[in-house]
């Protein structure tokens, strides 16, 4: 040391060591940042739901997320060095090697494939893998698999499926069972009703008047149950066999209910009214029994005023609304999804005849075309019966 | 129905060289400058995919003829690769070491996938279960 480097004052020397102090103290706080930011992201893998896999550009595993263990039943030092694909079900190992293949054509892009991987118990899980390739990433160099166990996912939708499917046969079997009983019960009912009509004819007057009664009953029993099983074959012809669609005129089909209906529209002096309508790809007979129902209701279910029914469509997006308005004793708004329901009735018999199948029939014809039906009402005013048909 | 063969496909001999020998194709494959070669690397685990699923398909088969089918087309595809092969040694990809075990457990995959066919073939003329080796 030579003399020109004067000796540091004790002052200079407290100030260096103040600096270092404080140099000190930034470094080991900038090290417990860095920790607890390492910590940060070690948990975030550890507790993920998923499994991450780091593999080598042969397929080996480089690195396993801790997840691996609790998801997989794999230590993850257990599948270290080991080819991944040993870890699929063979059956699946085709598409798997596939997926990889893609993902390290393609660098950067992300590639998703579903299988079953084997776990450590020998059952398999159902998992979505995503691969993305960073072989082109320098801090990386391998093929990032995430897995995600979609096992319970994919079991609760196979369930509802199959329960789906279940519930279509059921319903296609209950269809062809109403077919099958109502066209088989017309037969001796139709015999039923003759010769009850026979008996009445022949008979009346000449038993008690109590007999004459009994008659009576039994012939109103067989009307009403005739008129039950024709609806109740037309309910079910219209789930039945092919449809056969055409762009059918509404008007035209309006025009061809008014005059089906000229009788009873005549006498309760009912008016009926309509907007220009379109025309619709739709089945004929059926748009037709469809609008035959509503009109039918809407005459039907009137007040003390004589009904004035008004029938208009609008577009609204892919489909057209159509609707069908009357002025007559309304809908009480708990009973609006009833009214569809198969022998549903809000009235007795002795109030309003029907079997309670006509809003039945209406709402499977109008699913069968891929639209909806609903009733918008307000009890003593009116209703009015909306159904969608898409427009082509 | 499966055969009784492919009941326990996962341990099945045949699958088990089949699927080793691609690991090692995958393993040779993946070296550089070999991995460099994208075409070319590609080329041969396109095929191996595609000859792996030739196998799990024939497993899959309810009619031992198409069983016999779909290892015959895997075998072809095995040859094809192995005669691949000898491209990567003249682009000294692989060595020559490495070429000759690679050429070596080719063949011996492909008599276990003629073993297989053979057995499959046996079966549907007389219903003998015993396993091939
Ligand atoms: N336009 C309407 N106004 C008031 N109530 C109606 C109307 N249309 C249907 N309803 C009610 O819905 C019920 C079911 O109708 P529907 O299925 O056609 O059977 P039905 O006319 O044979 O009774 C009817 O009993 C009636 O109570
Ligand atoms: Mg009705």
């Amino acid at each position: 040391m030579t003399a020109e480097t004067p000796a540091p004052s004790s002052d200079e020397i407290s100030v260096l060591n103040t600096l270092l102090d404080q140099t000190q103290t930034e470094l080991s706080l900038a090290r417990q940042e860095l920790l607890r930011s390492d910590e940060y992201f070690h948990s975030l893998i550890q507790n993920s739901l998923d499994v991450i896999f780091v593999l080598e550009p042969d397929g080996c595993v480089r690195y396993t997320s801790p997840s691996a263990e609790r998801i997989l039943g794999y230590q993850p030092q257990r599948l270290a060095k080991r080819c991944i694909f040993e870890f699929i079900d063979p059956y699946d190992l085709p598409k798997m090697l596939q997926a990889f293949n893609r993902s390290v054509c393609h660098p950067q892009a992300i590639e998703s494939e579903t299988f079953h991987f084997l776990k450590q118990d020998g059952t398999r899980r159902f998992v979505e893998a995503i691969f993305n390739s960073l072989l082109e990433n320098p801090a990386m160099e391998g093929v990032v698999l995430n897995i995600h166990d979609i096992t319970d996912l994919n079991q609760a939708q196979n369930a509802l499926k199959s329960a789906a499917d279940e519930l279509a046969r059921s319903n296609q079997e209950l269809e062809q069972f109403a077919y099958a009983a109502s066209h088989d019960l017309q037969e001796p009912l139709r015999k039923v009703a003759s010769y009850t009509q026979l008996l009445g004819d022949t008979y009346k007057g000449k038993l008690d008047g109590e007999a004459d009664k009994f008659i009576g009953y039994v012939v109103d029993g067989v009307v009403r149950m005739q008129a039950l099983i024709k609806d109740l074959l037309l309910y079910s012809r219209v789930g039945r066999g092919e449809m056969t669609k055409e762009p059918i005129s509404m008007d035209a089909v309006v025009s061809q209910v008014l005059s089906t209906l000229e009788i009873r529209i005549r006498e309760t002096q009912a008016v009926v009214t309509k907007d220009p309508l379109p025309t619709v790809p739709v089945n004929r007979s059926q748009i037709e029994q469809l609008m035959q129902n509503l009109i039918g209701n809407a005459v039907k279910y009137h007040g003390e005023a004589a009904p004035r029914i008004h029938v208009s469509a609008q577009r609204r997006g892919t489909h057209w609304v159509f609707s069908v308005r009357d002025n007559g004793i309304g809908i009480d708004p708990q009973h609006y999804d009833r009214v569809f329901v198969i022998f549903q009735r809000l009235h007795t018999r002795t109030q309003y005849e029907g079997t309670g199948i006509g809003l039945a029939i209406c709402k499977k014809i109008v699913e069968r075309h891929g639209g909806k039906i609903w009733v918008e009402s307000k009890p003593g005013e009116g209703s009015t019966f909306l159904f969608t048909v898409p427009a082509s | 129905m499966t055969l009784a063969l492919f009941e326990d496909f996962g341990q099945f001999k045949t699958w088990l060289a089949a699927r080793q020998w691609v690991a090692e194709i995958y393993r040779v494959t993946g070296q550089k400058p070999f991995f460099q070669d994208a075409a070319f690397r590609n080329q041969l685990r396109d095929l191996c995919s595609q000859m792996l699923a030739k196998v799990v398909e024939g497993a899959q088969q309810a009619d031992p003829k198409d069983t016999a089918q779909f290892f015959l087309k895997a075998k072809d595809l095995l040859m094809e690769i192995r005669t691949k092969l000898y491209s990567a040694t003249d682009l000294k990809y692989v060595t020559e070491m490495t070429f000759n075990q690679m050429f070596a457990s080719a063949t011996e995959v492909g008599h276990l996938f003629d073993d297989t066919i053979q057995y499959v073939r046996r079966s549907t003329e007389n219903k003998d279960q015993d396993s091939p080796r």
